[in-house]
């Protein structure tokens, strides 16, 4: 027998929200006159996936940064290391950050990124920590190295670049932070890659941090 | 036994219901989607339940100029007992109050968790405001220029623009939205530091806020 269908209704919302005593068990949800179903956030956006425990990010070793758009070469990788069906990566943030001056001019920077197709062969783990967005510590299968193979013409250039410093001796600590929302997800054996560049390529003038969340969840692979 | 939920769909127009009905179905999309309407904004339904507070050091602080170790500028401990309430980091800002000395100087923010146990610090005694006008009456502490263990500082936020002149560069402000990005359970920490090319004596506030919320918390 199919189960029976019942129509959910909510109590129209004019000029005036509700203001209804605690514990009332009979009141409808609001909709306002459209028929959209009004709707309040209980927490912070990334709370109820970071309270899972099954959210990480890690800091790269210093880099130089490119003068070029990126073609074969990420200059800093992270692999998913699940096996087939196993969690998948979603790339949470992406942040550049600028740790020396610059050399010649106040360079404004860019950051790129890109997602492997899997299968990609297992990096050789570089010794980087990775941390918890909420104080555990790691025990997933992710690998993390610099220097990893890419393919070109598969970078995409993410974030708005922040305004440099008028001079040259100001321009460090400058950061780029980019909120991804999960646009990447990297499948087991899959790759997330980043790189940056800047107009005068100061020797490890960079380094860069990569957050993501572990999934469990079907998702369409092929 | 097992009920579907059906609601109407929305074709090319939008409802026009009247005031105070009650019968109304909630709208979909021709893909299924439930349409939603956001009834306040995001944050309000977390602070008006009274537990979201911030606290600014009390005298400013002079930048680092490397990035930190074991020495945080603003420390946030929460006291809390095992099962207490976690501290969800709502955001955290730097306020420069002093111009650069040399020249105008970009500023970075860092932060680092301080995993549980965290030994309980002395409480600088700053002064924990609330959010929504009441006084403070949790566990958290705070500290000030505090010793700390490494647990791994990361950059966090986008830079704000900078003057053009170092004269002009003072009340430069850089505040970060989190989002409940990083969770502080029972004992555990919340580090925040200020990176600057020249260490200005007295130059930045430094400010965290935090939701407490009671949740599981996989630990």
């Amino acid at each position: 027998m199919a189960a029976p269908i019942t129509k959910i209704s909510g109590r129209v919302r004019g000029i005036q929200a509700a203001n209804y005593p605690p514990d009332a068990e009979r009141e409808q949800i609001h909709l306002p006159n459209s028929g959209d179903a009004n709707i309040a956030e209980g927490l912070p956006t990334l709370t109820e996936v970071v309270r899972h425990g099954d959210s990480w990010q890690v800091l790269s070793a210093a880099f130089t940064a490119l003068t070029a758009v990126p073609t074969t070469v990420g200059i800093f990788g992270l692999w998913n290391g699940e096996p087939g069906h196993g969690k998948y990566y979603v790339i949470d943030s992406v942040c550049l950050v600028k740790i020396i001056i610059d050399v010649t001019t106040d360079d404004t920077m860019s950051l790129w990124a890109t997602n492997v197709r899997q299968p990609v062969a297992a990096l050789t783990d570089a010794a980087i920590t990775i941390w918890g967005m909420s104080g555990k510590t790691y025990g997933g299968r992710a690998r993390k190295a610099a220097s990893v193979t890419t393919i070109t013409g598969r970078w995409d250039a993410i974030g708005s670049s922040p305004t440099s410093a008028p001079a040259i001796g100001g321009t460090a600590w400058q950061s780029l932070d980019v909120p991804l929302y999960g646009k990447y997800i990297v499948p087991p054996g899959g790759m997330f890659a980043v790189h940056a560049s800047e107009v005068t390529a100061t020797a490890s003038a960079f380094r860069v941090l990569i957050r993501w969340h572990e999934i469990q969840t079907p998702y369409v692979s092929s | 036994m097992i009920v579907k939920i059906a609601g109407r769909v929305r074709g090319l127009f939008a409802g026009n219901y009247p005031e105070n009905r009650e019968d109304e179905q909630f709208h979909l999309n021709s893909r299924g989607d439930q349409i939603v309407a956001q009834g306040l904004p995001s944050q309000v339904e977390l602070v008006r339940l009274g537990d979201s507070w911030q606290v600014m050091t009390a005298s400013a602080q002079a930048p680092v100029t490397s990035i930190p170790t074991t020495t945080a500028a603003l420390v946030l401990w929460n006291g809390e007992p095992a099962g207490g309430k976690t501290y969800v980091i709502d955001s955290v800002a730097i306020a420069e109050i002093v111009v650069d000395a040399t020249q105008s100087n970009m500023t970075g923010a860092w932060c680092m968790l301080g995993k549980s146990p965290v030994t309980a610090p002395t409480d600088a005694a700053l002064a924990i405001r609330s959010l929504n006008g009441r006084t403070y009456g949790g566990r958290a502490r705070t500290v000030v220029a505090g010793t700390v263990v490494n647990d791994g500082w990361f950059p966090i936020g986008t830079s704000a623009p900078v003057a053009a002149a170092a004269a002009g560069s003072a009340w430069k402000q850089t505040d970060i939205p989190l989002n409940g990005m990083f969770l502080i359970v029972p004992g555990g920490s919340f580090n925040l530091s200020a990176l600057k090319v020249a260490a200005t004596a007295g130059q930045v506030h430094l400010i965290i806020r935090w939701h407490e919320v009671q949740m599981i918390v996989k630990s």
